[in-house]
């Protein structure tokens, strides 16, 4: 940072820093530890057991069902980051051409799943996916491709694909309207002298929106997968997880192990296991991609 | 710019299409909601898309008054006022000074901050509930106040932080040569010029509130405190769904959300415009 | 856990300083006096499932009678939590981890014994002992899934098999059965009759994981192993998932699932959605329990209600299990807290009484459906004829064991995901396979 301004003292700073501090401490930074103190013993049953000091994380590096959820997670996250930003940075790039009708109603249209609950999102979702009633097959037969109907969200080949599209469809909105206001802060200026040089549409989207966008992409990067790490709710809805486990995600696995099973300690290892791993993916990610400006 | 003469219109008009069938694919899930809920129980049971055969507003009276859905409505929309101003004020304090100065434990306290994005909910009910209950602070009016605030904090910190940053220093240099002090100077002279990425920040924040169900469910057991997404769940009965019943609740839910994004959106894609989030 | 409070605490009471600036906080205590009328107000908590909108008997009894309760006992304040039931679960659950569970609140069997041995709920044979009246008018068998070792851990509220077959008889008549079939080979051939005609042979909806485990294998695996082979399961006495006859249990399922019985979005519907196909005359039966009669009266249309009978899973070769049996149970039953005493004691025993006692079954019974105890006076005439079949038939069987309500959360978690890809006709998941993993897990639990 090349100027500052006039620096208040460190007291005045922590002052106003204090309330924000404080309610993290609460509700986040505090419980966390109680989960880390919770995942250290036998809790099962709604009464403390016996201190088994790491036994619950050498049993959750062994996990194989714990370690399917991570896989699951990965799938979903690499989905949704070329659903979600590649798709949301065409339709920015589209958006911004005259010849687009209706531009105003797209941009708000695409926006409004993002305001909904997850729950409804889910909801609906399962009931779009219906064998006899839902949309999809319907639409699917109706254009005479029959033969492309699934059961959706019963086989367990395909069915975390089917969970994963709902929370692309979701998103979209958020990371367009995230690009559009990048792309319309590029100077017009640079456009102007990139025509010049007689580039066209497409080579501009490649030479010149996308490295203006770099940091952008890079934060909506982040989102995506902090998000992702951490989806439940409509897969929750839409499955809980099955056929099996084959949608089973780790936030889903460790509501199972908590709430289904009873068996807090453990759960509670696998939430920790959980945060530790995005934890990590977000900063490999964020190395492998040299980093944003700090 | 020139595309006209470069794109064909074949092209042009599939675009067109292509953008006409995502926004449409946008908008049927709501409009679905919206028209089942006014079908009986038996008329969606036989067949769960088609239109209904006569309006059936009764649904929503049922919700609305003997289902005390009035009664949650107005609990969401209490925590969600103070939630959001409560988000919306530390978030701005707190996103400006970690933008504007750099101490110790500056890199610290924004890596804090920004982690709440990576809990996963779940796994913190039973401590929070411990804690609550340790404090006594179970089943209040103002119980869900602070998840809500914790949660919502890390985007809000985010975009103000980097709102502040591509804000030019000179005025508030200015306003601090003249004297001014910083808590005026925040409240008088930041805050106006930061009122777009607020509207965003607003939307989030609210969004993030209205739609909050876990903790919901476990802080609050006071029929009288319930918020809209765990009154809901009346709807559904051990054995059986009432489902035009739930898609009334649910339009009672979605709608009010919907109407607040119509009007403000213009202002919100202006905020993150202005806002243009970089790293 | 006492030590990590005192960590907390310091840091903990700035925050509860703040926070009690805030004010409202409603958690005054219990007992109270009542203004003006000199009597005391006693305060009691609930926490149900059953939910004001419902249209379903159990719930709608159960709102019926809170009312006449609170008209009863003016000194008595209730504060009700309703919530659904996968919500209800969670929620237990956590109260029971925090150790606040409400004072009254409908419990699971499957928690029955963590919850007695853990001391959070109260046994009732004292209570029951006292009354004989209101503990000789339950169903005798409605106390099996809550008998822990002799504690008695809630009273009953339904008693119903999870288990029978909705079928529909003009469907099964244009296949040439008259009656439903007697044994698995002829149902066998009646589905693959229906699977030709292109009729759903059997509708179901397993998605929250439960339909298969408590409606087809609780009852189908009785059918071969017999009863005293699950008893000794419960009771750790040797005998094994692995043992022959459960295997041939499941290599069942996986037999219907081969040829095609069940409709193909088995796993992504629920049991509600799962009477819809049936409903339209697409499905030929459907398997649940008791609690769907009065669904079925209120939602089929009539056509296909005239048709809807009832029967039991057919017998099967060399099985070890009676015929005239189904898995049943109760499932569910009110508890009440250990903390109770005194006056508030009394009026929540006074609540449970009237919730799980006789007026309750004869209110359940005109609504066509049953309760924890036997109804003993009702209007028959306001009873449907399926509801009088489904009393006949529960009169005539005997009940076995539902799986889910009396093992371990840990093994039906197994269980139940495993039945969900065996009811996938391409998985390659084996009964034997599957009978070792629940075998597994089983022992570790």
């Amino acid at each position: 940072m090349e100027r500052t301004l006039p620096k208040p003292k460190g007291i005045v700073i922590f002052g106003f820093l204090l309330p924000g501090i404080l309610i993290n401490l609460f509700i986040i930074v505090i419980p966390l530890i109680l989960a880390i103190y919770f995942s250290l013993y036998k809790f099962t049953g709604g009464i403390m057991g016996d201190f088994v000091g790491l036994s619950n994380y050498a049993q959750l590096v062994k996990d194989g069902k714990f370690w399917n959820s991570f896989k699951n997670n990965l799938v979903i996250t690499g989905l949704s980051i070329v659903g979600q930003l590649g798709f949301a940075f065409v339709l920015a790039i589209v958006l911004q051409s005259k010849w687009v009708k209706f531009r105003e109603f797209h941009r708000t249209v695409i926006f409004l799943p993002v305001v909904l609950p997850a729950v409804v999102v889910g909801f609906v979702w399962t009931l779009m996916y219906n064998k006899d009633y839902g949309i999809l097959n319907k639409l699917l037969s109706s254009i005479g491709l029959s033969s492309w109907i699934q059961p959706w969200l019963d086989d367990p080949g395909i069915v975390l694909y089917s969970v994963t599209a709902p929370i692309i469809w979701q998103f979209i909105g958020l990371y367009l309207i995230i690009f559009m206001s990048a792309i319309q802060n590029i100077s017009s200026e640079i456009y102007e002298v990139a025509e010049i040089d007689g580039a066209t549409g497409l080579r501009k989207a490649i030479y010149i929106t996308l490295p203006m966008l770099a940091d952008t992409i890079k934060v909506a990067l982040m989102l995506c997968i902090a998000g992702n790490m951490k989806i439940f709710d409509n897969i929750f809805v839409m499955t809980g997880g099955g056929p099996g486990d084959s949608s089973t995600v780790m936030a889903q696995y460790a509501y199972n192990v908590s709430f289904g099973q009873f068996r807090l300690g453990y759960g509670s290892a696998v939430s920790i296991g959980m945060i530790i791993l995005s934890l990590l993916l977000v900063l490999v990610i964020r190395r492998l991609m040299g980093g944003t400006n700090r | 710019m020139k595309q006209n003469t470069v794109i064909p219109n074949v092209f042009k008009g599939l675009f067109n299409i292509v953008l006409l069938l995502v926004s449409v694919a946008c908008v049927f899930p709501i409009l679905w909601i919206l028209y089942s809920s006014l079908k009986t129980h038996q008329e969606f049971s036989l067949s769960i898309l088609s239109l209904p055969t006569s309006f059936h507003f009764e649904n929503y009276v049922t919700v609305f008054w003997e289902a005390k859905l009035y009664q949650y409505f107005l609990n969401s929309v209490f925590l969600g006022v103070v939630a959001t101003i409560l988000t919306i004020m530390i978030g701005f304090v707190s996103g400006y000074f970690l933008a504007r100065f750099q101490f110790r434990g500056r890199n610290a306290l924004y890596a804090m901050f920004l982690f709440g994005m990576l809990i996963p909910v779940y796994g913190l009910l039973v401590p929070v509930f411990i804690e609550y209950k340790y404090v006594g602070f179970l089943d209040n009016r103002f119980s869900l106040v602070l998840p809500a605030v914790t949660f919502a904090l890390p985007i809000v910190i985010f975009l103000i932080e980097s709102f502040v940053k591509s804000i030019p220093l000179e005025i508030e240099e200015a306003s601090y040569v003249d004297g001014t002090n910083i808590f005026t100077s925040l409240i008088k002279i930041v805050y106006p010029m930061c009122r777009p990425i607020i509207s965003t920040c607003i939307i989030l924040s609210f969004l993030n509130v209205w739609n909050e169900f876990p903790f919901s469910l476990i802080l609050i057991s006071s029929q009288e405190l319930k918020t809209l997404p765990v009154g809901l769940t009346n709807f559904v009965g051990q054995y059986s769904v009432n489902y035009p019943q739930l898609m009334s609740g649910i339009n009672v839910a979605v709608l009010p959300v919907i109407a607040v994004y119509l009007a403000m959106h213009k202002r919100i894609i202006q905020g993150m415009v202005a806002g243009a989030v970089k790293g | 856990m006492k030590r990590t409070y005192k960590m907390l605490s310091a840091v903990l009471i700035g925050a509860s300083m703040l926070l009690s600036a805030c004010g409202g906080n409603n958690a005054a205590p219990s007992g109270n006096a009542a203004a003006g009328s000199g009597e005391k107000t006693i305060e009691l908590t609930l926490t149900n499932s059953w939910s004001s909108t419902s249209t379903q008997a159990v719930d709608v009894v159960r709102r019926k009678l809170i009312d006449e309760y609170k008209a009863e006992n003016p000194n008595v304040k209730i504060s009700e939590e309703t919530l659904d039931n996968a919500s209800l679960k969670t929620k237990i659950k956590t109260l029971a981890a925090g150790n606040n569970l409400p004072d009254v609140f409908m419990l699971l069997g499957s928690d029955a014994r963590m919850f007695l041995d853990n001391g959070l709920i109260m046994p009732l044979n004292d209570i029951l002992d006292e009354d004989k009246e209101w503990k000789d008018g339950f169903i005798p068998a409605a106390f099996n899934d809550f008998d822990v070792d002799g504690q008695i851990a809630g009273a009953p509220i339904q008693m119903t098999s999870t288990s029978f077959v909705y079928y529909n008889a003009e469907i099964f008549k244009n296949v040439g059965y008259e009656t439903f079939p007697a044994t698995w080979d002829e149902l066998i051939d009646a589905l693959a009759k229906f699977k030709e005609m292109g009729i759903t042979p059997i509708s179901m909806g397993n998605k929250d994981q439960w339909v298969a485990g408590s409606s087809l294998l609780s009852a189908l695996g009785d059918r071969f192993t017999g009863t005293d082979w699950f008893n000794s399961i419960r009771d750790r006495q040797g005998a094994s998932f692995t043992d022959q006859p459960f295997i041939d249990a499941l290599t069942a399922i996986k037999q219907l699932s081969d040829m095609g019985a069940f409709n193909s979005d088995i796993n992504s519907i629920d049991h509600t959605q799962q009477r819809t196909a049936f409903y339209n005359g697409q499905a030929a039966m459907f398997l649940e329990g008791g609690w769907a009669v009065s669904s079925v009266v209120n939602d089929a249309p009539k056509e296909v209600l005239d048709n809807t009978h009832l029967a039991l899973l057919p017998s099967v070769n060399g099985g070890a299990g009676e015929a005239w049996a189904t898995a049943g149970g109760s499932g569910w039953a009110i508890a009440l807290n250990s903390n109770l005493e005194g006056e508030e004691l009394e009026a929540a025993v006074k609540l449970v009484k009237l919730l799980s006692g006789e007026k309750a079954a004869n209110m359940s019974a005109e609504l066509g459906d049953s309760s924890g105890s036997i109804a003993t006076d009702y209007d028959k005439s306001k009873s449907t004829p399926l509801f009088l079949e489904y009393l006949d038939l529960l009169e005539k069987s005997k009940m076995t064991p539902v799986y889910d309500i009396h093992l371990a959360p840990s093994i039906i978690q197994v269980m139940n995901k495993g039945l969900q890809e065996l009811l996938i006709p391409s998985s390659g998941k084996t009964p034997e396979k599957l009978a070792e993993e629940i075998q597994e897990a089983y022992e570790n639990s």
